[in-house]
C-alpha cells in the first residue's frame, strides 16, 4: 500500500512538473512569436494600441507577466481569445469539448471491443485464415494516416454512393465515419497486442492443465485466457486515449464537427495564439489526468505490478 | 571497432531473410521473415519510382500551366494535373523525396541526441542518471502531437523547423533505449578491462560501448522513420509543415482533400505513396525488431 501511494505521488509530481513545463513553454512561445497578437495588416492608432496593451497588461515586466500568467492558469482561467472577441478560451472549451469527448468515448469503446475480439480470434488460432487476414489488415491499418482514411471514406460513402452524410454533427449517422477513422489505428494496435498475448498465454501450464481437466472452452477463454491476456491492453489505455483525442484534431476538421479539435486546427490557421496555447494546456492537462487514472486502475487491478522507480 | 560494425551491417541485412529466432508459435521457422522481405521490395520499388520517375516523365514539379488545370490521369500526365496545372506525378515524386529526407534526417538526429543523452545518463549512473531520466519523464508526459504542434507554431513552417520539432519529439524513446543498453554494457568484461587498462572515458564510450549498442540504435532509428513520415504528413496537412512552393506527401494529400469531390485522383495518388512508404518501412522495422530482440515483439506500437 505504501508502495502504491509512493508510486502515485511520484506520478502526480511528475504530472504537475510536466504541466508547469507546458505552461512555461507556451508563455515564452507567446513572447517569442513575431509581431505579437495585435499586429494586423492595418496599423492601429498608437493610442488604441496603448489601450490594448494596457488591457492585456503587455507592458508589465516579463517576470510579472509570467507570474500573473501562472496564477491565472492555476485558477483555470485560460484567458480571452484574440480572434473571437467576447468569448474566452474557457467558453470555447466548455462549448465544444463535450462533442469531442462524446466522439472520443465512442471511438475508444469501438477500438477496445473490436481490437480485443479480433486479437482473441487471431491469437487462439495463429497462422490460420482468420489470423492471416487480420494480421494483413492490421499491417495496413498501421500505415494509413487518419486524414487519408477520412478522405477515402468521404469519397466512397458520401460522394460516390451517398450512404452517409459527408460532414457535420447531430445524428448517429454523422458519427459513423469519424469513429471509424479515429478507431482504426488503435484497433490495429490493440488487436496485435491481444493476439500476441493470447498466443503466449495459451502455452502456459495452467491453460494446459485447465484443458486437461476438461474445462469447456468458453470458460477457459473467459476466465483463464482473457484476464491474463488483457493486462497489456490496460497499460495501452493511456496512449489509446491520447491517440484518439489528438487524432480528433484532424478528424473534426475534415468532417466539420464542432468539437474542440476543429477549433484547435482553425486557431492554428488563424494564428489565434491565445486559443492555441489555451487548448494546448487544456489537452495536456486532460491527457495527463487520464494517464494518471489509468495508472491507478492498473495498480489496483494488479497488486503485483512493479512500480518503476521503486526498486532502483 | 571496424570489424564489429562490419559484421553488424552484414547481419542487419541478412537478418531480414532469416527465420525468426522465437519459434514459440507454429510459424514455419524455415521460412524467412516474409513480411520484412516484402517490405524491402516495396521500398525499393517506391524509391526507384520516386528518384527515376521524374527523369522519365520529363515534367517540372512547380511548372504552372493554367491551360491544363485539373486534368485526369492520362498518357502524358500519369497522375493527372493539379489546380495550377502542375504534373501530379512529378510533384508526388518530389514530395515523397522531401518526406523521405525529413524522416531519414530525423532518424539520424534522433539517434545522435539519443546516444549522447541516454549514453551519458547510462554511463554516469547515480544521481546524474536520476536527474536526466526525471527530466526526460517530465518532457515525455506532454502528448507528442501537441508538443510538435506547439514547436511548429513558434518556429514557423519549413523543413528546418520540421526537423527541429520532430527531433524534439522522437529523441526520448531513443534516449531511454540507449541508456538501458549502456547500463548493461558498462558492466561487461571488455569494458571493465578497458577501464583497467586506463583508457579514457570517451575512448571507452566511443570505441567499446557505442559499437556494441549500435544494433539496437539502428533498429530503433529504423522504427522512427515511418513514424516521422506520419508526423510530417500530419503537420503538413494541418498547415504547419512545409509551405507552398515546396510540397511533401502530407501537403499534397491536404491539397487533394480540398478538391476530392471533383478530382479524387489528386488525393489518391499522394495517399497511395504515403501508405506504400509507411507500410514498407513498418514491415522492415518490425522484422528487424523481432529478429534483434524478440522481447520487444510483445510490447506493440505506441499509437502516437
Amino acid at each position: 500500500m505504501l508502495r502504491l501511494a509512493f508510486f502515485l505521488l511520484r506520478r502526480l509530481v511528475t504530472c504537475i512538473l510536466a504541466m508547469l513545463f507546458v505552461v512555461t513553454l507556451t508563455f515564452f512561445m507567446m513572447k517569442a512569436l513575431p509581431g505579437g497578437p495585435f499586429s494586423k495588416e492595418k496599423k492601429l492608432p498608437p493610442t488604441v494600441m496603448a489601450n490594448i496593451e494596457e488591457k492585456y497588461r503587455l507592458n508589465d515586466p516579463i517576470f510579472k507577466q509570467y507570474s500573473d500568467y501562472l496564477w491565472r492558469i492555476a485558477k483555470l482561467d485560460l484567458g480571452p481569445s484574440f480572434r473571437y472577441p467576447g468569448s474566452s478560451v474557457n467558453d470555447i472549451i466548455k462549448r465544444s469539448f463535450p462533442v469531442s469527448a462524446a466522439l472520443g468515448a465512442i471511438a475508444v469503446f469501438v477500438a477496445l471491443t473490436l481490437g480485443v475480439t479480433t486479437g482473441l480470434v487471431a491469437g487462439l488460432r495463429p497462422c490460420q485464415m482468420a489470423d492471416r487476414i487480420l494480421v494483413f489488415v492490421s499491417a495496413i491499418g498501421f500505415s494509413v494516416p487518419s486524414f487519408v482514411l477520412a478522405g477515402m471514406l468521404q469519397h466512397f460513402f458520401s460522394f460516390r454512393f451517398n450512404l452517409l452524410p459527408a460532414a457535420l454533427w447531430g445524428s448517429p449517422q454523422h458519427a459513423v465515419m469519424p469513429v471509424i477513422v479515429l478507431a482504426a489505428l488503435p484497433t490495429a494496435v490493440i488487436s496485435r497486442l491481444v493476439r500476441i498475448q493470447v498466443m503466449e498465454v495459451m502455452q502456459q501450464d495452467y491453460i494446459i492443465m485447465a484443458k486437461a481437466k476438461g474445462l469447456p472452452s468458453w470458460r477457459l477463454i473467459l476466465f483463464h485466457v482473457m484476464p491474463n491476456a488483457l493486462q497489456p491492453v490496460i497499460t495501452y489505455l493511456g496512449p489509446l486515449i491520447a491517440a484518439v483525442f489528438t487524432g480528433s484534431f484532424v478528424v473534426e476538421h475534415i468532417f466539420a464537427i464542432p468539437g474542440l479539435g476543429k477549433y484547435f486546427v482553425t486557431s492554428i490557421h488563424n494564428r489565434d495564439y491565445t486559443l492555441i496555447m489555451g487548448v494546448t494546456i487544456f489537452y495536456s492537462g486532460f491527457l495527463m489526468a487520464m494517464n494518471l487514472m489509468v495508472d491507478l486502475i492498473y495498480a489496483l487491478l494488479n497488486p503485483q505490478v512493479r512500480y518503476p522507480g521503486w526498486e532502483e | 571497432m571496424e570489424p564489429i560494425t562490419k559484421t553488424f551491417t552484414q547481419s542487419y541485412f541478412r537478418s531480414l531473410f532469416l527465420p525468426l529466432p522465437n519459434a514459440n508459435s507454429r510459424q514455419g521457422s524455415f521460412f524467412p521473415n516474409r513480411p520484412a522481405v516484402l517490405g524491402l521490395w516495396l521500398l525499393a520499388v517506391v524509391i526507384i519510382i520516386v528518384f527515376l520517375g521524374p527523369m522519365v516523365s520529363n515534367q517540372m514539379p512547380d511548372q504552372v500551366d493554367l491551360s491544363r488545370t485539373n486534368q485526369a490521369p492520362s498518357q502524358e500526365y500519369w497522375f493527372g494535373t493539379d489546380q495550377l496545372g502542375r504534373d501530379l506525378f512529378t510533384r508526388v515524386c518530389y514530395g515523397a523525396r522531401l518526406s523521405l529526407f525529413v524522416a531519414l534526417s530525423t532518424a539520424v538526429i534522433v539517434s545522435f541526441i539519443g546516444v549522447v543523452y541516454g549514453g551519458f545518463a547510462g554511463y554516469m549512473g547515480g544521481w546524474t542518471d536520476e536527474v536526466l531520466m526525471r527530466v526526460l519523464e517530465i518532457i515525455a508526459s506532454v502528448p507528442f502531437l501537441i508538443y510538435a504542434i506547439l514547436l511548429m507554431t513558434v518556429l514557423g513552417p519549413g523543413v528546418n523547423s520540421l526537423l527541429v520539432a520532430l527531433a524534439a519529439v522522437y529523441w526520448m524513446p531513443m534516449a531511454r533505449v540507449v541508456r538501458g543498453q549502456f547500463i548493461n554494457l558498462k558492466e561487461e568484461g571488455f569494458v571493465i578491462a578497458a577501464r583497467v587498462l586506463g583508457l579514457s572515458r570517451w575512448r571507452i564510450i566511443l570505441g567499446h560501448i557505442v559499437p556494441n549498442a549500435l544494433g539496437v540504435i539502428i533498429v530503433y532509428g529504423t522504427l522512427v522513420i515511418p513514424e516521422a513520415i506520419f508526423a510530417e504528413a500530419l503537420l503538413s496537412y494541418i498547415g504547419l509543415g512545409v509551405s507552398s512552393p515546396q510540397s511533401s506527401l502530407g501537403s499534397l494529400v491536404g491539397d487533394g482533400l480540398g478538391s476530392i469531390r471533383l478530382y479524387p485522383w489528386q488525393l489518391f495518388f499522394p495517399a497511395l505513396f504515403i501508405i506504400l512508404l509507411v507500410l514498407s518501412l513498418n514491415l522492415i522495422g518490425e522484422g528487424l525488431r523481432e529478429y534483434c530482440d524478440p522481447r520487444f515483439f510483445r510490447q506493440g506500437g505506441n499509437g502516437e
